[in-house]
């Protein structure tokens, strides 16, 4: 999963804009912690297009920062999707968040669990005809 | 008395007709286990076939199976041909658990940007050993099919059951040889009878 933030001084409503499609995310008032990242995985839901209800967001508008999983499938952000990227999903495979072996990277739409959602976003943007063992 | 009959036929046809159009259950994919036997001794093999039947644009699966772990224990699981059929695919064949008796995320996707497949085939093969006798059930749980989209496909389950017998089956080729054999001996001692009275 990669993981991005966005931060905006913006007035109610607000509709930030990410790479589409992604799946999404924590806004608040607060700069993002480590631990928000935690938090964001569980409240992940997908959300066509941009986002368009923050309830977080104050009344009045001011900062907001968003965390945003953006379902790429350069798993290891090597910039390049391949056989590595999907090995690593593989490698993690029915692995659900807080159990031993769950790769949070292999968890591409960070719905909390690594399966063939995240493995068939990886295989659809790895070239065609491409053999991978 | 006639018009009634003339009504009752015409209602006849009508609810004939109905019967015979298709359902819309017709129209969803049906995932099943079909097996090549549906008994095996203790100690054998029995080979069953994970298919699915009348899908459109599949792209990706996942699922899970469930059997009784003291009758039967599961050897090995291994992709089928039908994804394959549309291209390199990315197989995991899924974790076996003998104790629990189950195999978890047992999954397949077809790699690249292209179309899923279409009709019916095998998505995999799951090998079976008879361990006691009784009969054990195959049944599917968290199940995902996956059009070229990436958007989930509604799909019906049907189960599949194995019986374990105290003794391996004989193949049929060699029952054939046993009753060949004994109607051979029959008919030797049925003469060496014949020819002594």
């Amino acid at each position: 999963m990669s993981v991005f933030t966005s931060a905006a001084t913006v007035s109610v409503p607000w509709t930030p804009v990410f790479p589409d499609p992604f799946y999404v995310s924590v806004c608040s008032d607060e700069a993002p912690t480590s631990a928000d990242s935690a938090l964001a995985i569980k409240a992940n839901s997908k959300l066509p297009g941009s986002l368009q209800v923050i309830p977080e967001l104050p009344a009045s508008g001011g900062v907001v920062h968003c965390m945003a999983s953006h379902n790429s499938g350069d798993v290891n952000g090597d910039g390049v999707v391949n056989c590595v990227d999907l090995d690593t999903v593989k490698a993690s495979f029915g692995k659900k968040l807080g159990q031993p072996g769950f790769n949070p990277n292999a968890d591409v739409n960070g719905d909390g669990v690594v399966n063939v959602l995240d493995l068939s976003i990886v295989a659809r943007q790895v070239p065609a005809g491409t053999v991978c063992h | 008395m006639r018009r009634m009959r003339i009504a009752l036929i015409i209602a006849g046809l009508f609810l004939a007709s109905i019967s015979s159009l298709p359902s819309f259950a017709d129209d969803v994919p049906i995932l099943s286990i079909a097996s090549s036997s549906s008994t095996v001794g203790a100690g054998s093999n029995v080979v069953l076939d994970v298919n699915i039947a009348n899908v459109t644009d599949l792209f990706a699966f996942q699922f899970d199976l469930s059997f009784a772990p003291g009758t039967v224990s599961a050897a090995s699981i291994v992709e089928g041909a039908f994804l394959a059929g549309g291209g390199t695919t990315a197989f995991i064949p899924g974790t076996i658990d003998n104790v629990g008796g189950t195999i978890a995320a047992t999954a397949d996707t077809l790699i690249g940007p292209g179309p899923g497949v279409n009709g019916s085939g095998t998505l995999a093969v799951l090998t079976l050993t008879g361990l006691a006798p009784g009969t054990s059930s195959i049944d599917f749980s968290s199940v995902f099919l996956l059009d070229s989209n990436l958007t989930g496909i509604n799909s019906s389950l049907q189960s599949g059951s194995v019986t374990v017998t105290s003794t391996a089956v004989p193949e049929p080729n060699t029952l054939v040889l046993l009753i060949a054999g004994m109607s051979f001996l029959a008919s030797r001692f049925l003469r060496k009878t014949c020819f002594l009275a």
